[in-house]
């Protein structure tokens, strides 16, 4: 239950909602019950009704994802930015660990557009197998994939600007300054 | 085979993985032959391996995004399930 909440804030990006949208989808499960196949997870199963109800509600909210801008950015985006002008005797884990905090990695991720946030939350924080996830959404594996893809990126471009509001990483070049 | 014809342990441009399959390989999808190539690979290679420690680093950090569930929320969602049955 408390992962089922926890992505539910991430969803819904506040508490009450987030209470709201649980409690709908122990309701749905309860009244679809019959649909749940004994042997399956019965944890994608409910993070399955928990997402359909979230997309189901908020669809009007939805805006498409900028796909041109994000196609934009590079792989190793923020290691390329972050990591080759720090020290290496530190590990890169210990690194990203100590140049943001918390709140700004939630804010990352709270940034992202809602179809790509699924999917990284899904399997990122919840752990969650690209087929599950591709059940879940109802779209194919691919498309789980390349808007996993996406998301990853897109979550370092926002850990770029974080790093560079406190002086942790340069500034980017302007297109004006060539 | 092994690697000891590479001239030293440093990253050459050629051998930067794609994210794509960096992240095939963290997420275990990455098929035989290439996972035990990119396992020996990242053995060998302190720049991938730095690479590859950043974004295994980068997914674990995403474990802050969880949100702790407050007493009461969880008590009113109880009382909600339990009236279900």
């Amino acid at each position: 239950m408390s992962s089922l909440y926890s992505t539910a804030v991430r969803l819904t990006g506040n508490r009450t909602d987030a209470e709201d949208l649980v409690q709908e989808t122990y309701l749905r499960a309860f009244r679809s019950y019959e649909t749940f196949q004994a042997g399956t997870n019965l944890r994608a199963w409910l993070f399955r009704i928990l997402t359909n109800t979230h997309i189901n509600r908020y669809r009007a909210k939805q805006r498409r994802p900028e796909e041109t801008e994000l196609d934009d950015i590079e792989d190793l985006y923020l290691y390329r930015r972050l990591r080759p002008e720090s020290d290496l005797s530190r590990s890169a884990e210990e690194q990203l660990m100590e140049s943001f905090s918390e709140a700004e990695v939630v804010a990352a991720v709270d940034a992202l557009p809602e179809s790509y946030r699924l999917p990284v939350l899904l399997a990122d924080v919840e752990g969650f197998r690209y087929k599950e996830i591709a059940e879940m959404l109802d779209i194919p594996v691919g498309t789980v994939m390349s808007r996993l893809h996406r998301g990853r990126k897109a979550l370092q471009k926002a850990l770029y600007e974080f790093a560079v509001t406190r002086g942790l990483a340069a500034a980017p070049v302007s297109a004006s300054d060539h | 085979m092994t690697k000891d014809d590479e001239p030293e342990p440093e990253c050459s441009v050629s051998c930067d993985p794609t994210i794509e399959e960096l992240y095939s390989y963290i997420d275990g999808y990455l098929g035989e032959p290439r996972k035990t190539e990119f396992k020996s690979h990242l053995e060998t290679c302190t720049g991938c391996d730095d690479v590859y420690h950043f974004h295994i680093g980068l997914r674990s950090m995403l474990g802050s995004c969880r949100e702790e569930m407050p007493a009461d929320v969880r008590r009113r969602l109880l009382d909600s399930i339990t009236k279900l049955f």
